[in-house]
């Protein structure tokens, strides 16, 4: 049957102009780094009060980016809109599986703890030796499993096209993390992440002029 | 069978909502429909009209019935909420469904 008026690609491209900004990979970006900074500073005393007041700060500083920015910025230049019940099954939708995955995580940890403390139950289930490295394999793994999925998702139920961008970037970045025990790998994640939010958010500014002042929000 | 020498029965087409027809209103329907409310600049950005013709086009969706208009103010300056009524929710869909009859009847 054929439909002239595709309603679905319609809502899709409506919803899509309200990610347009960067204000999210910005947000998301400056908690990953935020993250990085108080793994990487030093924990010697003299440092502790700067590792936490610079997390504080990049942590809620990208927090304010995000609210003030859509508030202020965003909201001015493409207006205000509430979407339909779609919309809303979605987002209780990703809430279920999210819960549901979260879930699986927390087994997975629990079931690899036993196993990291029972060796010779891991024999007799048939996995190799827990060795260091393997134990290190193990715990990159499962930090790439609750990240990843959990990113894919969100960014599936949300109709955000870069989240898949910064699943996959997210999931490698744990992996290395672990891996090489380096978290210099975490704050290349999020230069990757900030940089495209930055040039997406001045894309938006220019696309989207803030409407003349003697121009009414209607009539 | 069909007989090619027949004029094909287009009557129903008389039995389409001119109102909703006219492109820049059907335009402004479909975003209404999928959305629950939007205010001007909003449907502004996503329909490409000017300020002047979506006011235009909102009065008269509003004469039908087919549109609910709420004005307040935002700080010092007028704002403008936009929603389909029921009434404007089944003329749209209506005519979403009488032309794709029309479209699916059309001969090859």
């Amino acid at each position: 049957m054929s439909d002239p008026l595709d309603l679905r690609q319609i809502e899709k491209k409506a919803f899509r102009t309200t990610w347009e900004d960067g204000l999210l990979d910005i947000n998301f970006g400056g908690i990953v780094a935020s993250f990085a900074l108080l793994a990487i500073l030093p924990a010697e005393d003299t440092f502790r009060f700067l590792r936490y007041v610079l997390f504080t700060v990049c942590a809620v500083g990208s927090m304010l980016i995000y609210q003030l920015g859509k508030k202020y910025i965003t909201q001015p230049r493409i207006g205000q809109v509430t979407f339909g019940a779609m919309r809303k099954r979605r987002k209780a939708v990703l809430g279920v599986v999210l819960g549901g995955i979260v879930g699986l995580q927390v087994l997975i940890v629990l079931f690899s703890v036993l196993l990291m403390n029972n060796p010779g139950l891991a024999g007799q289930l048939g996995l190799p030796n827990a060795g260091q490295d393997f134990e290190r394999l193990l715990v990159a793994v499962i930090g790439t499993l609750f990240v990843g999925p959990s990113l894919t998702l969100m960014a599936y139920f949300s109709d955000w096209s870069r989240g898949y961008y910064i699943a996959v970037l997210m999931s490698v970045a744990v992996f290395l993390l672990i891996w090489f025990d380096n978290y210099w790998f975490l704050m290349a994640a999020a230069a990757l992440i900030i940089i495209p939010g930055v040039v997406l958010f001045i894309r938006f500014l220019r696309k989207y002029p803030l409407p003349p002042a003697e121009v009414p929000h209607g009539g | 069978m069909v007989d090619e020498n027949t004029p094909a029965d287009v009557s129903f087409l008389n039995e389409i909502d001119r109102l909703v027809h006219e492109p820049s209103r059907l335009m402004l329907m479909a975003v209404l429909y999928v959305v629950e409310s939007a205010d001007f600049t909003f449907l502004m950005n996503q329909t490409g009209m000017t300020w002047g013709n979506l006011s235009a086009h909102m009065s008269k969706l509003e004469e039908a019935g087919y549109l609910e208009v709420e004005k307040t103010f935002k700080g010092r300056r007028p704002y403008t909420l936009l929603r389909l009524t029921q009434e404007g929710r089944e003329a749209f869909q209506n005519y979403r469904n009488k032309m794709r009859q029309v479209l699916d009847e059309l001969p090859e």
